[in-house]
């Protein structure tokens, strides 16, 4: 059978390999969200930063080597939140896209030191159910096609949505990319919004 | 219909061996699968476990009336493992809205049964699957009716009608839901010869329906390849030798902090051109996670030895060594070497060209040129491996060739094929790319040294770099044409590399069917034709680009159709539609040209470009629409496409393909190219290889021909998946002309354009 997947953290496994103590971190249900990771002692002595965030409305407790490690590979490899994408690193694509304090944000080479302290949306915390309207306007347009770039075009459609835009004021700030060319969709779907 | 990302199954059977009769016997006690459709003569690809309600290999009834399918295609965006269902479900006669799809894993069985991994190429996934399913899908309908005939112990057919999921028999007026059906169902012969629903009944079938998998990509919790987290996970990046050809020179020392550098080679049977079987053309860094590993390869001084034809591998050398065949390659010659540079006549004579051009009035010459092309799918190459030395290997790839990958790692592993599990992910795009297996070999490699689950990743310059890409080429045509207008001699000849070739397929004397496809069978009028290819000898990897060689040689052959019609005075939509001769084509050109207003006036400062091709069974032509032509770029204001795919099973998904298609066509026709400066490759991530915003799409608009009143089985479906793409740059370039006056003969438009970031 398949080997049971979970959210895990690199270090996890490292510490294993390094026979080094793990201590109980596993995000991924509320009941746990706001555990510590356990820096385990070596693993402190080897330099990892300890940081706090906030996602999707629950602190997160991560340890890095990198302080500025981007917030993307916090997302999906520490924290284990996949939705966020990784398309170029390069800031052109806009597949890594998050709300951070209500903005658009480049996931892929945002510090995650300088999101401390700020609040981090990421498309799993957008709604729930499914329930945001360009969610929602995105069903109901049948708009992804391999759906790899949506996460981010509805994260920058909800950003400039929080800011009060409509329509074609929503379409001049969807900058993202979509190899799939699901564009008109989107626009059928944000004439809604 | 399910909302969910459908689930993983365990993809292969762990009894090979057991024969029908065998596992009936002890299917009787745990109720699994027993009926198979008529080309399935062995068991040895059924679900690893019966579940209740499991009525064959594919279909799952569960005790609430919920319908389970088992899906074998992979989705990359293209919608057919929804269309699938939708075929399954109409024959069913289940309701669609509460079919849930799970991904089939692959199987070494021929022909691939019902349920199983298809390999997800060549728009093929409805085309070749249409009438199989619907017969396996009928099958197990009357199945389930012959359980209800046998329970009201009534053999009158006729007595029994079918409706969303329930049985009822008519006289007693009793109701019997598949569900309680199902268990008695799987202990029969499957039904032979059921009749399928009528195209008048069809409630499915030619319908729009909502995709299962939107839903989950609106909310994050698709899980692509890159997605997947097994315990204990390690991280690998992969690093090749920048150079094509390269080899390893020494394994560098493990840097801080990382827990492995794997060197990796080319495995029998993944390498292309350059990539020999054992060259070790890469190292994988191994770590805590993707970032620190990634910094750790960026920073990874590697040693490597250079291929003394590094100098070569350049584009000029490329374009000037096609120039040359293009006059003086040497004619195949059956049971010879037919090297690299042999000339393949795929159709017509050479001599009966020539004699019918003798009398021509005018004689046209063109020569085109198109770019390597790089596949840049948004999601990376990657590939996670959880390897159990001596036991079992599971592997999750987003993947169109789950078969290939079982193969691959039971060639690599040593492992029997009950031991290895390939869990097919959710693609983020395929393209073709994702058809090749050498990033799984690359992964199976790195679990097999680091004996711990191990996600590989390719950073995005290493999947532009490293790519297999779509081939360049060199297209020469030459046509005569008498006072009239008529064509009487046509004469094509494309130069690429073989992409069937660089895979160790023996060309014959028609060539590389890859290469030349989209130039041959043309239902033109031509007096005399001669088609050849010749196999250019460039090693850099080629492979399969969302419509393949149709991508190069329609652009080939309607830039030379539009030059022949200015030639002889004629306008292109009317002199294309006086030479064809297939009717089919005829009102697929017609269309185009209708929803693009052909005969009316462009407004003011646009110009309008037409063309027409065919693809895998499909015939589209489209009119481009442009303007505002600068030195960087141009307008693309409208595209107006028409196809005819002869049974269009889901509209909506159709035109999404289409459009998607014409994007992916509009993309290449003015920026996309690969280029090379001695095995190098240089455009390494997006903001070297523009693509458009949303502020640049054209309004695209679809004509999708009706299906046949009552369909014909032996009548090719057409595909839809790679369609926009192939006429999209020949109508473009058309267009071009018509607004300048100057001929594109040389893909991209725009060669040096980049993006900037957001």
């Amino acid at each position: 059978m398949a080997a049971k997947m979970l959210v895990d953290c690199g270090y996890l496994a490292m510490a294993r390999v390094w026979g080094l103590t793990r201590r109980g971190y596993r995000s991924g249900s509320k009941d746990n969200r706001t555990q510590s990771l356990g820096i385990p002692a070596k693993a402190k002595e080897s330099n990892l930063t300890t940081l706090t965030l906030n996602v999707n409305g629950a602190n997160r407790t991560v340890s890095v080597s990198d302080p500025s490690m981007p917030l993307l590979w916090v997302l999906r490899d520490l924290i284990g939140l996949t939705g966020t994408k990784y398309g170029c690193g390069i800031e052109v694509c806009g597949a890594c896209t998050v709300l951070i304090d209500g903005q658009p944000e480049h996931s892929c080479v945002f510090d995650t030191s300088s999101a401390v302290g700020k609040k981090v949306v990421t498309i799993e915390g957008l709604s729930a159910n499914t329930s945001h309207p360009a969610q929602k306007a995105w069903i109901d347009h049948q708009v992804p096609q391999c759906g790899y770039c949506q996460s981010g075009m509805i994260m920058s459609c909800a950003g400039a949505m929080a800011a009060g835009h409509h329509g074609s004021e929503i379409l001049g700030e969807l900058q993202n990319l979509c190899v799939c060319g699901t564009y008109q969709r989107i626009k059928e779907a944000v004439s809604t919004l | 219909m399910a909302t969910t990302t459908p689930e993983v199954r365990p993809a292969t059977d762990t009894r090979q061996n057991v024969g029908r009769r065998g596992f009936l016997a002890s299917a009787a006690g745990g109720l699994t699968l027993a009926f198979f459709i008529p080309e399935v003569s062995r068991l040895s690809d059924v679900e690893a476990a019966g579940l209740p309600g499991q009525v064959n290999a594919w279909l799952q009834v569960g005790t609430d009336g919920s319908i389970t399918l088992t899906i074998g295609s992979s989705e990359m965006g293209q919608g057919s493992m929804s269309g699938l269902a939708q075929v399954l479900a109409e024959e069913l006669v289940v309701d669609y809205a509460k079919v849930k799809v799970v991904q089939g894993g692959p199987s070494l069985v021929n022909p691939v049964p019902v349920g199983a991994a298809i390999n997800t190429v060549g728009s093929s996934v409805i085309r070749t699957n249409f009438w199989k399913m619907r017969d396996a899908a009928a099958s197990a309908r009357e199945t389930l009716v012959q359980a209800a005939m046998n329970a009201k112990n009534d053999q009158t057919r006729s007595d029994f009608t079918v409706s969303n999921g329930v049985v009822t028999h008519v006289p007693s007026g009793t109701l019997l839901p598949y569900a309680q059906l199902a268990s008695a169902a799987a202990l029969l012969q499957p039904a032979a010869n059921a009749p399928l629903i009528p195209d008048s009944q069809f409630k499915l079938i030619g319908k729009t329906v909502p995709r299962v998998d939107i839903p989950s990509k609106v909310n994050g919790s698709a899980k692509y390849g890159l997605d997947v987290r097994v315990d204990g996970m390690v991280y690998a990046v992969i690093k090749h030798c920048p150079t094509f050809g390269g080899t390893l020179a020494s394994t560098p020392s493990v840097p801080s902090g990382m827990l492995a550098v794997v060197p990796t080679k080319v495995f029998a049977g993944t390498g292309r051109g350059t990539e020999v079987t054992d060259n070790v053309n890469a190292v994988a860094v191994v770590g805590p996670n993707t970032w620190d590993t990634w910094q750790a390869a960026k920073r990874l001084n590697v040693a490597w030895n250079l291929p003394s034809n590094a100098a070569n591998l350049n584009n000029a050398k490329f374009l000037s060594d096609a120039q040359t065949l293009l006059t003086t390659a040497t004619p195949f010659v059956a049971g010879g070497a037919n090297p690299a540079g042999t000339l393949y006549t795929v159709e017509g004579a050479a001599g009966n060209v020539t004699s019918a051009n003798t009398s021509a009035a005018k004689i046209v010459e063109a020569t085109y040129t198109l770019p390597y092309v790089s596949h840049a799918c948004m999601e990376v190459l990657n590939c996670t491996v959880n390897y159990v030395p001596g036991v079992s290997c599971e592997v999750w790839a987003p993947t169109q060739s789950a078969k290939a990958v079982l193969s691959l790692v039971i060639a690599m592993t040593g492992l029997p094929a009950s031991a290895v599990t390939v869990h097919t992910m959710y693609l983020g795009g395929g393209l073709g790319r994702k058809a090749e297996v050498d990033f799984v070999s690359q992964a199976v490699q790195v679990a097999m040294q680091v004996k711990k689950p191990v996600k590989l990743m390719w950073p995005r310059e290493e999947d532009f770099t490293r790519d297999q890409y779509r081939p360049m080429g060199v297209i020469h045509g030459k046509a005569g044409l008498d006072s009239s207008g008529n064509i009487l001699g046509w004469s094509y000849r494309n130069v690429s590399p073989s992409i069937l070739g660089q895979r160790g397929v023996p060309l014959g004397a028609a060539g590389d069917s890859q290469g030349i496809e989209g130039a041959v069978n043309l239902p033109y009028n031509f007096g005399a034709r001669v088609t050849e290819w010749v196999s250019h000898p460039s090693p850099i990897p080629v492979g399969f680009w969302r419509s393949v060689g149709a991508s190069l040689n329609t652009f080939g052959v309607e830039c030379m159709i539009d030059e022949l019609a200015f030639a002889a005075g004629q306008d292109p939509y009317q002199f294309r539609r006086a030479k064809l001769t297939d009717p089919r084509w005829i009102a697929v050109l017609d269309a185009a040209a209708v929803l693009g207003n052909w005969t009316s006036a462009p407004p003011s400062g646009r110009a309008r470009g037409i063309a027409i091709g065919a693809a895998f069974n499909s015939i589209v032509a489209e009119v481009v629409e442009i303007s505002n032509l600068t030195t960087t770029g141009l307008r693309v204001n409208r595209v107006s496409c028409a196809i005819d795919c002869y049974i269009p099973v889901n509209p909506g998904s159709i035109q999404a393909q289409l459009q998607g298609g014409i994007v992916h066509g509009l993309n290449a026709a003015l920026y996309g190219q690969q280029t090379f400066v001695s095995g190098v490759a240089q455009a390494k991530n997006f903001n070297k290889s523009r693509m458009i915003r949303l502020g640049e799409m054209p309004q695209i608009g679809i004509t999708i021909i009706p299906g046949p009143a009552a369909s014909d089985r032996s009548v090719n479906i057409g595909g839809a998946g790679e369609l926009g793409v192939p006429t999209f740059a020949p109508a473009l370039a058309n267009a071009y002309f018509k607004l300048t006056g100057k001929r594109v003969r040389s893909l991209p438009l725009f060669p040096g354009a980049t993006m900037g970031g957001l």
